[in-house]
C-alpha cells in the first residue's frame, strides 16, 4: 500500500500559496490562461508605448475609415483609431475587475469559512442574507446601486464587491463545510484552539484550491459584468476607451466598419477566455467540480 | 437451468494472470481454479490485488489497467476474448457479483424490485416470469415481506436488507459463478453473521463456483473451502481452508494469522501481561462519569447516550464496545469536550479545580484540556493534508507546554521515538506516510500534551491486521511507559479481548454490561453481549462455520435456563409459559436502569423477555 | 412531503421579503435626499417638495416600506415617475413581451444544453467532448451583448432574415412582435446553455463513475439502459438547483439583450427607469426578479422531489 499511496496523483503541497502555485504549474490550461491574462495586463499598462495615436484624439475627417495601414482596425465615427482604443480599452475593466474580485473573494472567503466553522444561528442568518442578495441578478443589482449612487469607478467597484460576496460565501462555505468535520479540525477544537486560529491554520490551506478557482472565475464574471455595464452606458464614461462602451458606440456602424465592433469584442473575449482557462485548468488539476455548485 | 453437476466440474480457471496499471504490476502471475459447488477465497491486505483479480472474472479492468499475461476462463469461455455482446451475455447470465457496499451499489432512484427484474430481463426472462422470480428470490434471501419489499427504494432499507437485495440481484439469474467482493465489510457483526449464513446456504444450494474477496480471516473461515493468500499481487500460498488455518505453509500467512485478534482459546501475545493485569492493584480513579445523557436534539428520541456511568482508573484500559449507533463514539466526543452532555456529571478527579468535563474544550482550563486527549479512527483525515506532520505534534507542544526553539525540536524528536517513528518522517506530508505511520503520528499528537487519559476512538478499524497488531502493541507499551489510562472504543471484540482490562458494552445508548474483561468474556452475560461474542468470527473454519449456521445462537430461553445469561428482571414472569413455541421467536428488551451485581465490578443491566412472531 | 414544501415556501417568502428590503434600502434609505437626487442639484425647492409629497418622503423610511409592501401585495406598485402611469400595468405589458423571448430561450436552451452536456459527459475526453466543451468555454467568455451583436451581424447584416432592431412599442400585438423574438431568444439561450452544458457534463461524468452505474454494467445491462435508467435521473438531480439559478439570472441577460435589439420588454423598461431615476419602476422590477428567483428554486425543488425518492419521504432514511 505504501507504494501506491506515494504515487497518488497530486500530492498536496504545503501551505496556502504553494498549493496554488503547484496547481498552476501542473496544468497546461491554467498556464496558458494566465499567460493570456498577463499579456492583457501588460498591454493595458504599456498601451501608450504601443501606438502613435492618443485614444481620445478625434479626427472627424477620417471618421469611419476602413481597415488600412494607418488604422489597422479602422476608425470610429469620431475618427479615433480603433486599435489604439482597443489597446487602452482594457484599463478600466481590468482595474475594476481586479479590485472588486479580490475584495469580494477575500471577504467572502473569511465569512464563508467562519460560518461553516461557527454553524448555528450565525450560519442561518448569513445564509438567508446571502440568498436574498443572490435573488436579484447581478446586473440588476448594479443598476439599482448606480441609480442610487451614480457611476463613479469606486461606486462600481464597491457595488460589484457587494453583489459578488454572497456567491463567494456560498461556495467557500460549502467547501469549508466538507473540511470542518474532518478529524484534524476536530483535533484542533478538542485542543481548545481559538476559532480564528483554526480558520487560518486548518481551514484556509484546505480551501485554498477552491478559493483560487473562485478568484479566476469571479474575475471572468466581473469582466463580463463591467463590460455589460459600460455597454449599457453606466460603466466607463465617454470618451474613455473601454471595450464594452466601444461596442455600444460602434455597433451602429456595424455595416460600415465591422472591425470597429469586432476588435473590442475579440479583446474582451480573449481576456475572459484566459480567465476561464485558468479557472478550468486549476479546477481540473485539483479535482474541484467547477460547475456542480451554485452561487454566481 | 438444470445441469449436471460433478464436483470436478471446473467453472473458473484463472491461469498465469498478470495485470499492470501504468508501469506497475498489480497482479503477478496468479493462477487458481474453482469447481462448481465450491468457494475459493482471495485473501490479502489492502493493495494485494485481490479485488482486481476477482473483477477479471467479469471481464472488468479498472480504467488504465491492462492484461499483460494469462487468461481467465469462466464457464469454459475466455473472458477477455469475448466481444462486447458476448461479454454482456456472460455478465447477465453466467457470472454475477455481490458488491462490497450495497448502499452505494444499488441505484438510488430505482425501486429495488425493478432492479432485480431488470437483471432478469437482461438474462432473457419475459416480464411476467421476471416479476415472479423477483419475489421468489427476495423470499430466498429472507427479506421480510417479499411480495411488497420490491416497491421500496434502496434508502428505505437497512444496511443488512440492502446487502440482501444485492445478493438477490446476483443470484436471481441463477449464475454459475458468483463473485463476492468483501460482501460483509461495513456491516455490524450480528448482521454480518446473518448475511454470511445466507451466502453459505445459497452457494451450497445453487452449487455455484464462488470466488470471494476478503481481508478478514474470520469471514474467510466461515465461507471458503479453499483460500489463496495474495501479497502485492502475488499468490504466496494456496491451500484448502482447513489446512491454511491450521498449518499455514508460508511465513507471510503465518504472520497474518498471528496478527488476527481472537476471542477464545488462544491467549493474547503478552501472556505475562495478561495475568499481571488481572492481579494488579487498581490505581487511583481518574475519571468519573455519572448518569450522563447526551443528545443531538431536544427530544427524548434524539438522545444518543441515555444514562451512562463508569469510572476509569490510572493505568487501566477500559474498552467501550458496541455496534454503530450504540452511542459509544458520542460518549468519547463528549469526554473530549466536543459535544456537551445534556445532564449527568463527568469529572476529571485529580484536577486542581473542579475538573468538570461537561464544559466545552474551549472553556476548560489549559491544564485540564491537556489531560484528556483524543486519538481518531481515520488516519487519513486526522492530519491536515497541507501541513508537514511535525506541525501536528508541534502545535500541542506549543499550546500546552509553551515549548519553543530547540526545546521544541528535542521534545518533538522524543515523541517520535516514543511512538516508534523515525524522526525524519515528521518532515513529510501525511500523504507520504503509510496508514500505520499516520496513526502513530496521531498518537504522538495526543501524547504531546502529556495526558493522563487517552480516548482512542476505533483507532485500528481502518488498518490492515498486521498494522493493527503493531498499533495495539504500541498502545500496550505506552500505557506502561506513561502510566496512561485509556478508554478504548471499538466494535471488534477480538481487538478488545487483547487489550482491555475492563469492558463496557453499550447498546442503544445505555451500558448493558460492564466488568473485568475476562469475567465478561467467560461469565454469564447480558443477552446482547452474548450475541456479540457469538457473532464474532474466529479465524478457524470449524468455529466460524458453526457461528454462521442458521440455528447458531439458539433460543434465548434455552441459554437462560442453561444458566448462561443473567439480568432477567426477577419480578418479570416468563411470558412464554404455556405459550405454544412453534414460530415464536424470543427476544430481549431493556428493562430499566437497575444493574444486577455479580461481584468484582461485574454488572449486568436488567432486561426482560418478549416474544415475536 | 407537505412539510418539505411548506418549509420551502416559507424560505421563498422570506427571501423575497429580504431582497425587497435590501432594494428598498439601497434606493431610498441611503444618505441624501431622494427627491434632490432624482431631480438634480439645480431643481427648484418647489419641485423638490412636490416630488417629496408624491413619494411620501416626509414619512419615516420603515413606514414607506410597509406601505409599499402593502400596496405591492394588492398589485399596486405605485405610479411611474416618468410616465405617470400605474407601474403594475406597465410592468404587466412588458412582462408579457419578455416572457415571449424568455420562455423560448429557456425551453430551447435547456433542451439543447442538456443533450449536449450528456453527450460531452459520455464521450469524456474524446472529440465530441472537446468540441462541446470548447464551444461552451467560448460561450461563457462572451457577454450577452456580444452574442447579440454577433447574431445581428450574421442574421441581420450578412444574411438579412431577422430584424436587427424592434421598432414596435410595448403594446404591440404578439403577432407584430413575432418576427422579432427569435434573435433575442437565441442570444439568451446561448448564454444559458454555456453553463448548463458544463454542469451537466460534470455531473454525468460523476454519475457514470459511481458504484451503482459500474455494478449495473457488471450485471450485463446494455449501455443505453444503464445511461437512461441508472445514470441520467441521478445526474440531473444535482444540477437542478444550478439550472434554476441560471434560469433566474436570465433576467439579467434580458436587460442587456433587449437593449441590443431595442425589444420592448422588462429589460428596456428597466434601462429607461435607470435613466429617468424612476424609483417605483426599478423597485418593482427588482422585486419581480426576486420572485422569479424564488419560483425557479421552488420548481427545482419540486423537480428534485420527482427524481429523488429520498425527498418524497414515506420512508425512513438510513444514515
Amino acid at each position: 500500500m505504501t507504494g501506491s499511496e506515494l504515487t497518488v496523483a497530486g500530492t498536496p503541497a504545503q501551505g496556502t500559496l504553494r498549493t496554488v502555485w503547484a496547481g498552476i504549474r501542473s496544468s497546461r490550461a491554467a498556464t496558458i490562461g494566465l499567460a493570456i491574462v498577463a499579456l492583457h495586463v501588460l498591454v493595458a499598462i504599456a498601451a501608450p508605448l504601443l501606438t502613435s495615436y492618443a485614444p481620445t484624439q478625434s479626427v472627424p475627417a477620417e471618421a469611419l475609415a476602413g481597415v488600412s495601414w494607418d488604422h489597422l482596425a479602422g476608425t470610429d465615427q469620431y475618427g479615433r483609431d480603433v486599435l489604439t482604443r482597443v489597446l487602452h480599452g482594457g484599463r478600466f475593466a481590468l482595474v475594476v475587475c481586479a479590485l472588486s474580485t479580490v475584495a469580494a473573494v477575500g471577504l467572502g472567503t473569511v465569512v464563508g469559512c467562519f460560518v461553516a466553522l461557527r454553524g448555528g444561528w450565525a450560519d442561518n442568518v448569513v445564509m438567508r442574507l446571502v440568498d436574498s442578495v443572490l435573488a436579484v441578478p447581478a446586473i440588476l443589482a448594479l443598476l439599482v446601486v448606480v441609480t442610487a449612487l451614480g457611476t463613479g469607478t469606486w461606486v462600481v467597484v464597491a457595488a460589484i464587491t457587494i453583489v459578488y460576496v454572497p456567491g463567494v460565501v456560498r461556495v467557500v462555505r460549502a467547501a469549508a463545510q466538507s473540511v470542518v468535520p474532518l478529524e484534524y479540525v476536530t483535533a484542533a477544537r478538542a485542543r481548545g484552539e481559538r476559532r480564528w486560529s483554526i480558520l487560518r491554520r486548518e481551514l484556509l490551506p484546505n480551501v485554498a484550491d477552491v478559493v483560487a478557482v473562485e478568484l479566476a472565475m469571479r474575475a471572468s464574471w466581473a469582466a463580463l459584468l463591467v463590460s455589460s455595464l459600460s455597454f449599457l452606458g453606466f460603466g466607463a464614461n465617454p470618451p474613455t476607451p473601454d471595450w464594452g462602451l466601444m461596442v455600444a458606440e460602434n455597433r451602429t456602424a456595424l455595416t460600415v466598419v465591422p472591425m470597429a465592433t469586432l476588435a473590442p469584442i475579440v479583446a474582451l473575449a480573449t481576456f475572459v477566455v484566459g480567465l476561464n482557462l485558468a479557472a478550468d485548468g486549476l479546477a481540473k488539476a485539483w479535482g474541484i467540480d467547477r460547475f456542480r455548485r451554485d452561487g454566481r | 437451468m438444470e445441469r449436471s453437476m460433478r464436483a470436478d466440474d471446473v467453472l473458473v480457471r484463472v491461469d498465469d494472470l498478470s495485470v499492470a496499471y501504468g508501469d506497475t504490476t498489480v497482479v503477478d502471475q496468479v493462477s487458481f481454479e474453482v469447481p462448481a459447488g465450491s468457494t475459493t477465497a482471495l485473501v490479502g491486505e489492502s493493495g494485494s490485488g485481490k479485488t482486481t483479480v476477482a473483477r477479471t472474472l467479469l471481464g472488468h479492468l479498472r480504467a488504465g489497467a491492462r492484461l499483460t499475461s494469462g487468461r481467465v476462463s469462466v464457464g469454459g469461455r475466455d473472458v477477455f476474448g469475448l466481444d462486447r455482446a458476448g461479454l454482456r451475455r456472460l455478465r447477465s447470465t453466467t457470472v454475477a457479483m455481490v458488491p462490497q457496499n450495497a448502499g452505494h451499489a444499488l441505484t438510488p432512484s430505482m425501486r429495488v424490485g425493478r432492479q432485480v427484474e431488470e437483471a432478469l430481463l437482461a438474462a432473457g426472462a419475459d416480464r411476467a416470469a421476471a416479476r415472479e422470480r423477483t419475489v421468489e428470490t427476495f423470499a430466498q434471501v429472507s427479506l421480510p415481506d417479499p411480495d411488497r419489499i420490491g416497491r421500496r427504494y434502496p434508502h428505505q432499507l437497512s444496511g443488512g436488507q440492502q446487502q440482501r437485495v444485492a445478493i438477490a440481484l446476483a443470484v436471481a439469474v441463477r449464475p454459475k459463478v458468483l463473485v463476492l467482493d468483501e460482501p460483509t465489510t461495513g456491516l455490524d457483526v450480528i448482521t454480518q453473521r446473518a448475511i454470511l449464513g445466507l451466502l453459505r446456504e445459497l452457494t451450497l444450494r445453487l452449487g455455484t463456483a464462488t470466488v470471494m474477496v476478503s481481508h478478514d480471516f474470520g469471514v474467510v473461515a466461515a465461507l471458503a473451502d479453499h483460500a489463496t493468500v495474495l501479497r502485492a499481487g502475488r499468490a504466496v500460498e494456496s491451500a484448502p481452508a482447513k489446512q491454511l488455518f491450521q498449518e499455514p505453509g508460508d511465513e507471510y500467512t503465518r504472520e497474518l494469522l498471528g496478527a488476527v485478534p481472537r476471542i477464545g482459546g488462544a491467549v493474547s501475545r503478552n501472556g505475562a501481561d495478561q495475568s499481571q493485569r488481572g492481579e494488579s492493584p487498581r490505581g487511583e480513579s481518574l475519571l468519573r462519569v455519572q448518569d450522563v445523557r447526551i443528545g443531538y436534539g431536544h427530544r427524548e428520541r434524539d438522545l444518543a447516550v441515555r444514562g451512562a456511568s463508569f469510572e476509569l482508573r490510572r493505568g487501566e484500559v477500559v474498552a467501550l464496545v458496541g455496534e454503530s449507533g450504540s452511542g459509544k463514539s458520542t460518549l468519547a466526543w463528549s469526554l473530549a469536550g466536543l459535544h456537551g452532555p445534556r445532564d449527568g456529571s463527568m469529572r476529571y478527579l485529580p484536577a486542581t479545580g473542579d475538573g468538570d468535563l461537561a464544559q466545552a474544550a474551549r472553556r476548560r482550563p489549559l491544564e485540564l484540556r491537556r489531560r484528556i486527549q483524543l486519538v481518531f479512527q481515520n488516519a487519513d483525515t486526522s492530519l491536515n493534508p497541507r501541513r508537514v506532520v511535525a506541525e501536528a505534534v508541534r502545535r500541542p507542544l506549543r499550546l500546552f507546554r509553551g515549548l519553543r526553539g530547540s526545546e521544541l525540536a528535542a521534545r518533538e524528536a522524543e515523541l517520535a521515538r516514543d511512538v516508534r517513528l523515525e524522526p525524519e518522517l515528521l518532515r513529510r506530508l501525511p500523504m507520504q506516510l503509510s496508514g500505520g505511520q499516520r496513526q502513530r503520528v496521531g498518537i504522538a499528537r495526543a501524547l504531546a500534551g502529556s495526558p493522563a487519559v487517552m480516548v482512542a476512538d476505533e483507532i485500528t478499524t481502518a488498518l490492515d491486521v498486521s498494522v493493527q497488531a503493531s498499533i495495539l502493541d504500541l498502545l500496550e507499551q505506552l500505557r506502561g511507559e506513561h502510566d496512561l489510562a485509556c478508554l478504548f472504543i471499538s466494535h471488534d471484540l477480538g481487538v478488545v479481548k487483547r487489550i482491555a482490562d475492563r469492558l463496557l458494552v453499550m447498546h442503544g445508548g445505555v451500558v448493558v454490561e460492564e466488568g473485568p474483561a475476562d469475567a465478561v468474556f467467560d461469565g454469564p452475560n447480558h443477552p446482547y453481549t452474548r450475541e456479540l461474542i457469538e457473532a464474532t468470527l474466529e479465524p478457524d473454519p470449524e468455529l466460524a462455520r458453526a457461528s454462521v449456521r442458521p440455528e447458531a445462537g439458539g433460543d434465548i430461553r434455552e441459554s437462560l435456563s442453561a444458566g448462561r445469561l443473567t439480568g432477567l428482571r426477577h419480578d418479570a414472569t416468563d411470558p412464554g409459559v404455556g405459550a405454544s413455541t412453534g414460530a415464536v421467536v424470543w427476544r430481549w428488551r431493556d428493562a430499566g436502569p437497575e444493574m444486577v451485581e455479580l461481584g468484582d465490578g461485574h454488572r449486568v443491566r436488567q432486561w426482560e423477555l418478549t416474544s415475536e412472531r | 412531503m407537505t412539510l418539505f414544501v411548506a418549509r420551502r415556501l416559507g424560505a421563498m417568502v422570506l427571501t423575497v421579503v429580504l431582497a425587497s428590503l435590501l432594494v428598498f434600502v439601497a434606493l431610498q434609505a441611503l444618505p441624501g435626499d431622494v427627491a434632490t437626487q432624482i431631480l438634480g442639484r439645480d431643481a427648484t425647492p418647489e419641485a423638490v417638495q412636490v416630488l417629496r409629497d408624491q413619494l411620501g418622503l416626509d414619512q419615516p423610511a420603515w413606514r414607506r416600506y410597509l406601505e409599499w409592501v402593502g400596496g405591492a401585495i394588492q398589485g399596486d406598485f405605485g405610479t411611474s415617475l416618468a410616465s405617470g402611469e400605474a407601474v403594475g400595468s406597465e410592468l404587466a405589458l412588458h412582462l408579457r413581451n419578455t416572457l415571449l423571448i424568455a420562455v423560448l430561450a429557456i425551453a430551447g436552451g435547456l433542451l439543447f444544453s442538456l443533450v449536449l452536456g450528456v453527450v460531452a459527459g459520455l464521450y469524456r475526453d474524446r472529440w465530441p467532448d472537446h468540441l462541446i466543451s470548447g464551444a461552451s468555454l467560448v460561450g461563457m467568455s462572451v457577454p450577452e451583448f456580444v452574442v447579440a451583436t454577433v447574431l445581428v451581424l450574421l442574421f441581420s447584416v450578412t444574411i438579412p432574415v431577422f430584424p436587427a432592431v424592434v421598432l414596435d412599442d410595448a403594446d404591440a400585438t404578439v403577432g407584430q412582435l413575432l418576427p422579432a423574438i427569435w434573435l433575442p431568444a437565441l442570444a439568451l439561450s446561448i448564454a444559458l446553455a454555456a453553463y448548463v452544458v458544463r454542469m451537466m457534463r460534470a455531473s454525468v461524468i460523476d454519475v457514470m463513475a459511481s458504484e451503482y452505474v459500474q455494478t449495473a454494467r457488471l450485471r450485463g445491462l446494455g449501455t443505453g439502459r444503464v445511461v437512461l435508467r441508472h445514470a441520467l435521473p441521478n445526474a440531473v438531480l444535482p444540477t437542478l438547483n444550478v439550472i434554476a439559478l441560471n434560469v433566474a439570472w436570465l433576467v439579467g441577460g434580458v436587460v442587456v439583450v433587449e437593449t441590443v435589439f431595442n425589444y420592448p420588454g422588462i429589460g428596456t423598461l428597466m434601462i429607461d427607469a435607470v435613466y429617468d431615476r424612476d424609483l417605483p419602476v426599478l423597485q418593482a422590477i427588482a422585486v419581480l426578479s426576486a420572485v422569479v428567483y424564488a419560483l425557479c428554486n421552488l420548481a427545482a425543488d419540486v423537480a428534485a422531489m420527482g427524481l429523488n425518492p429520498r425527498l418524497r419521504a414515506g420512508g425512513r432514511s438510513t444514515a
